[in-house]
C-alpha cells in the first residue's frame, strides 16, 4: 500500500545525499538520472504486479487501490523532484 | 475472507449473544475500573483521567503561552515603546513559540488521542497505561517548572529555534539556553512515550472487526502523527544533546573556527522541526474529518484518499525541511530538491481540504459550534496553505526570509491547521466528557471573535513583512509605514483573546465531570464508537466493527451493547484487561491483563524532572541522586507487569476463547521495544549524519581516523553479544538461570566491544575538544555507553526476577524484550565502530 510513498522517499534522500556529499554537479546530474530511472523502473514494475493481482477479499482490494493510488502519487512526486535536476544549471 | 491470525471470522456470527447477561457482572467492572479518591488521583492511570489532565494542562499552557503573546502585541502596538525592556522581550518571544509549539500543540493532540482513542477503538483502554501517566506527569513537572523560569528572568531567549553561534556560551553564558535545551529534550522523551503508547494502541487494540479500512479517521491520523513523532524527534533530542555537550565541555559540534559548523544544528532542527508543523496538523485535520462528516450528517467524501493524504504527508514532511535554510547558502540543485518537495507536500493537504469541501457540498451542513470552527479553520488553513507556496519558491523565500511575512505564513497555518480544529473539537467532544454540549449561543461569540480577531491580527503582518519589518525585534522606528499594520494587529490579537476568554467562561459555566448512566452525550448525533454510552471502563461490551460508521449503520447497536451482547461483558480474570486484536484484520488474539493505579510512574516522572532541573542549575549530586531514584521508579513500576500467568485461557464472549499471555511478535510489548528502538536507530542515524555532514562541510579539519583493522577485535566481541543474546531466548526453554546468564554476558560484551572501541580512538590522538570530527566521534561512543549502561541494567533485572522465580517458561516476555535490546545495542557499536572509522578515511 506504501510502495509508491516509499519509493518517492528513497529517491528523494538518494537525491539530496549526491547533492550535499556527491562532488561535481555533472557526476550529480548523471547519478541523479541513473538513479531517477531505476526508481521510476520499480514504480512501473510495481504498479504492472498491483494490476495482475487482484485480491479477492474486501479488505485486500481496498489496500489495493489505495496502493495504486500511492503508486501514481509516488510517480509523479519522483519525476517532480527529478525536474531541478535538469532545469537547474549550476 | 482470508484470516490474519487463523481466527475464523464466522465466529463473528455469534454475536449479539441473546443471553440476559446478570447485573452483577456490570457492578464488577465497575469495581474493577473505579474512581480513585483523594490522593489516589495523582495515581491514576486510565485513559478518562490521564486524557483530560493533559488536556487540561495543555490548554493552560495554551492560555500562558496566549498572555505572553499579548504582551508583546502590546509592546509592539506603537513605535519605540518601553512596555517591555529588549531582554525581556528576547525571552517572551522565545518562550511563546517555544511553549506553543512544545508544550501546548503536540501535548494537546497527543491528549486527545489519549482521551479519545480508547472509546473510538472500543478497546477498556490503552495497552501501557503506566506509561500514558508517566508521559503525562514527566510533561506536567517538566513543563511548569520550564515555564517559571520567565518569573525568575532565566527564560532563554534565542528565539524558538535556538541557533548558534548565537546559543553557544560564547554569546549566551547564562543558564537560560540550558533550561530550553534540557527542559525541551526532556519534554520530547514524554512525546515519544506517549507515541509508542498511540502505535501500540491504534494498531493492536481496536474492536474485533474493525479492519484498517474501517478504522476512523481521526485514528489513521494519531498513526501517522505518532510514528512521525518517533522518527522527526530523535533528532531534536540529539541536537539538543550536542548543543548541552558543546556548552557543558566544549566539545565543538557547532563551532565553525574548530571544524564543527552552525548548520549542522539547523539541519537537526528542522529535519524535527518542519515535519513537527505536520505532527500538529495531522491529528487536527483528523479530528476536522471526524466533525466535518457528523455536521453535513454525511459520510465523508474519500475516505480511501484522506487516509493516502495523511500517509503521504507523513512522508514527504521529511523531504521539506532544508527549506528553511534556503538562504544559507546551500548548492542550487538541492535547494531545488526541497522547493519541489515543498511544494508537493501541499497536495495531499489540498486533498483533504477538497474532501471536507465535499463533503459539506454534498451534506447538509449545520452552523453550530463545532460547524463553525470548522468552515473557519478550512480558510484561514488555505489562505496559510497559500502563502505556503508563495515561500516555497526559492527566490521569494529569499526575500520574505526572517520577515513578518513568516510570521503572518506560520499563524494562518497552525491557527486554521491546529488550533481552529481544537476548537472545533473541544465543542464536539465535550458533551462526550460531561454529558452535555457547551453554550451555542457564546460559542458563536467565541468563534466570530476569534475568527475576526485572528485574520485583524495576522493578515496585516502580511503587509509589515513585505515593507520590510524583521522577526523578533522589539520596537520599531516611526515612518516606516509599520505604525498602522503593527497598531491593527495588536486590536486583532486582543479580540482573539476576549474570545479565548469567553470561551474559558462558557467552560467554567458549563462543563462537569459527569458519570456515564447510559448517555453517551451524542448531541450532535456522531456516528463512531466513542458515541456509545460508556464509563470509567468504556463500553460495557465491545462490540463487532462492520462498518466506519456503526452507530449511523445500526441505532440499535448502542442498547445492544449496553446490555453486554458482545465481547467481553464482564471481567473475564478478575482484574482491568482488554482484547489485544491483530494490526490489519483486528481479529481477536489474547487478553491483555492490564495494570491498574500505581504511584511509581508519577514518582519516576517527578524524579527524571528533578534530574534535568538539577542538571539546568548545575547541582549534580542532587541530579546523580534523581536519576537513580528515577530509575529505581522505572524498575519498581516494571516488576509487576510481567507476572507469570495464572490463567491460561478465557471465555472473552460467545464461547471464544484466546490465551491471556503470549510472547514473540504476536506481544504488545515486542511492537513498542520495537518502536523504541527505532527511536534509538534514529538518534543514532542522526549520529551518523552528523559525523558525514562535517567530514563533507569542515575537511580541512578531519584527521585519519583509527585504522580500520583496530576495529576487528570490537566487531567479534559485538557479534558474541548478538550471539548471545539470540541464545538467551533459545535456551530459556531449558532454564532461566542459562537464559539470564546468557543475558548478563551479551550485556558485558558489548560493554568490553565499547572499552576497545574507547581506547582505540583514545589512541588516536584525536580528542572530543580538539575538532569537529573528535566531537562526534566521540559523541557516538557515548550513546553507546548510554545503549551499553542500558543493557546492562535490563540484563540484572532479569536475573533478578529469574532469582524472584519470576522468569515464566518455555518462554517469557522480559526475556525477550532484552533480548532484542541487546541485540540492537551490539549491532549499533558495531555499525558506529565502522562507519566512524570509514568517513574520511580517505581524506
Amino acid at each position: 500500500m506504501m510502495g509508491g510513498l516509499i519509493l518517492w522517499a528513497v529517491h528523494f534522500f538518494l537525491l539530496y545525499l549526491l547533492a550535499e556529499f556527491g562532488g561535481g554537479a555533472s557526476g550529480v546530474r548523471v547519478a541523479a538520472s541513473l538513479c531517477t530511472l531505476a526508481i521510476l523502473g520499480a514504480v512501473a514494475w510495481l504498479g504492472v504486479s498491483m494490476v495482475r493481482n487482484v485480491p479477492q477479499d474486501p479488505f485486500g482490494r481496498w489496500r489495493r487501490r489505495a496502493g495504486l493510488l500511492a503508486l501514481a502519487f509516488g510517480g509523479l512526486g519522483i519525476v517532480l523532484q527529478y525536474l531541478p535536476v535538469v532545469l537547474i544549471d549550476r | 475472507m482470508r484470516s490474519e491470525t487463523g481466527f475464523d471470522p464466522a465466529l463473528y456470527e455469534r454475536f449479539p449473544t441473546k443471553d440476559e447477561r446478570p447485573k452483577e457482572e456490570e457492578e464488577e467492572l465497575r469495581r474493577i475500573w473505579c474512581k480513585p479518591k483523594g490522593w489516589d488521583y495523582l495515581f491514576a492511570v486510565n485513559n478518562n483521567y490521564i486524557g483530560i489532565y493533559y488536556l487540561g494542562t495543555a490548554f493552560l499552557f495554551f492560555l500562558m503561552a496566549g498572555v505572553l503573546a499579548l504582551l508583546m502585541r502590546a509592546q509592539l502596538a506603537a513605535p519605540m515603546l518601553e512596555i517591555l525592556p529588549q531582554g525581556t522581550y528576547n525571552q517572551v518571544f522565545t518562550m511563546h513559540g517555544t511553549v506553543m509549539m512544545f508544550l501546548f500543540a503536540v501535548p494537546a493532540v497527543e491528549a486527545a488521542g489519549v482521551l479519545l482513542l480508547p472509546q473510538m477503538l472500543a478497546a477498556r483502554d490503552l495497552p501501557f497505561p503506566r506509561l500514558s501517566a508517566y508521559a503525562f506527569w514527566a510533561y506536567a513537572v517538566g513543563g511548569l517548572c520550564f515555564f517559571a523560569s520567565i518569573f525568575v528572568g532565566l527564560a532563554p531567549d534565542g528565539g524558538w529555534f535556538m541557533y548558534p553561534p548565537l546559543t553557544s556560551k560564547a554569546y549566551s553564558p547564562g543558564i537560560n539556553t540550558d533550561f530550553w535545551l534540557l527542559g525541551i529534550g526532556f519534554i520530547e522523551i514524554s512525546a515519544i512515550a506517549g507515541a509508542i503508547e498511540i502505535i501500540v494502541g491504534v494498531l493492536r487494540t481496536r474492536a474485533p472487526g474493525m479492519r484498517l479500512d474501517r478504522m476512523p479517521i481521526f485514528a489513521w491520523a494519531m498513526l501517522v502523527f505518532a510514528v512521525m513523532i518517533v522518527i522527526a524527534f530523535p533528532s531534536i533530542i540529539l541536537g539538543t544533546l550536542l548543543l548541552e555537550i558543546e556548552r557543558a565541555f566544549n566539545w565543538p559540534f557547532f563551532d565553525a573556527t574548530r571544524g564543527g559548523d552552525p548548520l549542522l544544528w539547523q539541519h537537526l532542527f528542522w529535519f524535527f522541526g518542519h515535519p513537527e508543523v505536520y505532527i500538529i496538523f495531522l491529528p487536527a485535520a483528523g479530528m476536522m474529518s471526524m466533525i466535518v462528516a457528523t455536521v453535513a450528517g454525511e459520510r465523508l467524501v474519500g475516505y480511501r484518499l484522506i487516509v493516502l493524504a495523511m500517509i503521504a504527508t507523513g512522508f514527504i514532511s521529511f523531504g521539506v525541511w532544508a527549506h528553511h535554510m534556503f538562504t544559507t547558502g546551500m548548492p542550487p540543485m538541492t535547494t531545488g530538491f526541497f522547493s519541489a518537495a515543498s511544494m508537493a507536500v501541499s497536495v495531499p493537504a489540498g486533498i483533504q481540504v477538497f474532501s471536507w469541501i465535499a463533503t459539506l457540498a454534498i451534506g447538509k451542513p449545520k452552523f453550530n459550534a463545532p460547524g463553525l470552527f470548522v468552515m473557519g479553520s478550512i480558510v484561514v488553513f488555505v489562505t496559510g496553505g497559500l502563502t505556503g507556496v508563495m515561500v516555497a519558491m526559492v527566490p521569494f523565500d529569499w526575500q520574505a526570509h526572517d520577515s513578518y511575512f513568516i510570521v503572518a505564513h506560520l499563524h494562518y497555518v497552525l491557527i486554521g491547521g491546529m488550533v481552529f480544529p481544537l476548537f472545533a473539537a473541544f465543542y464536539y467532544w465535550i458533551p462526550m466528557v460531561s454529558r452535555r454540549a457547551l453554550s451555542e449561543r457564546l460559542a458563536k461569540w467565541v468563534f466570530g471573535l476569534m475568527f475576526v480577531g485572528m485574520n485583524v491580527a495576522f493578515l496585516p503582518m502580511h503587509l509589515a513583512g513585505l515593507q520590510g519589518m524583521p522577526r523578533r525585534v522589539y520596537t520599531y522606528l516611526p515612518g516606516q509605514g509599520l505604525e498602522l499594520p503593527n497598531l491593527i494587529s495588536t486590536i486583532g490579537a486582543f479580540m482573539l483573546g476576549l474570545g479565548v476568554l469567553l470561551f474559558l467562561v462558557d467552560l467554567a459555566r458549563n462543563f462537569r465531570l459527569a458519570p456515564g448512566d447510559g448517555n453517551a452525550g451524542n448531541v450532535y448525533g456522531g456516528g463512531t464508537l466513542e458515541w456509545l454510552p460508556s464509563e470509567l471502563y468504556s463500553t460495557r461490551s465491545i462490540p463487532v466493527v462492520t462498518s466506519r460508521e456503526p452507530l449511523w449503520n445500526d441505532p440499535a447497536l448502542a442498547d445492544r451493547v449496553e446490555k453486554g451482547r458482545y465481547f467481553l461483558p464482564r471481567s473475564a480474570t478478575g482484574r482491568r484487561e482488554t482484547i489485544v486484536t491483530s494490526p490489519l484484520l483486528a481479529e481477536p488474539q489474547y487478553l491483555q491483563i492490564m495494570p491498574g493505579p500505581s504511584p511509581w510512574p508519577f514518582a519516576a516522572a517527578i524524579f527524571t524532572a528533578g534530574f534535568f532541573l538539577a542538571l539546568t542549575v548545575q547541582a549534580y549530586l542532587f541530579a546523580w541522586v534523581s536519576g537513580v531514584l528515577a530509575v529505581i521508579s522505572v524498575l519498581r513500576w516494571l516488576w509487576e507487569t510481567d507476572r507469570p500467568v495464572e490463567i491460561e485461557g478465557v471465555d472473552i464472549g460467545a464461547d471464544i476463547r484466546v490465551p491471556t499471555y503470549v510472547t514473540g511478535p504476536s506481544s504488545h510489548g515486542w511492537w513498542a521495544m520495537i518502536i523504541l528502538l527505532v527511536v534509538m536507530g534514529m538518534i543514532f542515524l542522526m549520529a551518523l549524519f552528523s559525523l558525514a555532514f562535517l567530514s563533507s562541510n569542515q575537511p580541512g579539519f578531519w584527521r585519519p581516523p583509527p585504522a580500520l583493522g583496530r576495529a576487528m577485535p570490537v566487531l567479534m566481541l559485538y557479534a558474541a553479544a548478538i550471539g548471545l543474546a539470540l541464545a538467551a531466548r533459545a535456551v530459556l526453554q531449558r532454564s532461566s538461570l542459562w537464559s539470564v546468564t546468557a543475558l548478563l554476558a551479551s550485556a558485558a560484551a558489548s560493554g568490553a566491544a565499547l572499552g576497545l572501541d574507547y581506547s582505540s580512538w583514545s589512541g588516536s590522538g584525536i580528542g572530543p575538544t580538539a575538532s569537529g570530527q573528535g566531537a562526534v566521534a566521540y559523541a557516538l561512543l557515548a550513546l553507546q555507553a548510554c545503549a551499553a549502561a542500558i543493557g546492562i541494567l535490563i540484563a540484572l533485572y532479569c536475573a533478578a526476577r529469574a532469582v524472584r522465580g519470576l522468569v515464566a517458561q518455555p518462554r517469557n516476555n522480559s526475556i525477550d524484550l532484552a533480548m532484542l535490546f541487546l541485540v540492537y545495542t551490539a549491532a549499533q557499536g558495531a555499525t558506529g565502530a565502522l562507519v566512524s572509522r570509514l568517513v574520511g578515511a580517505g581524506g
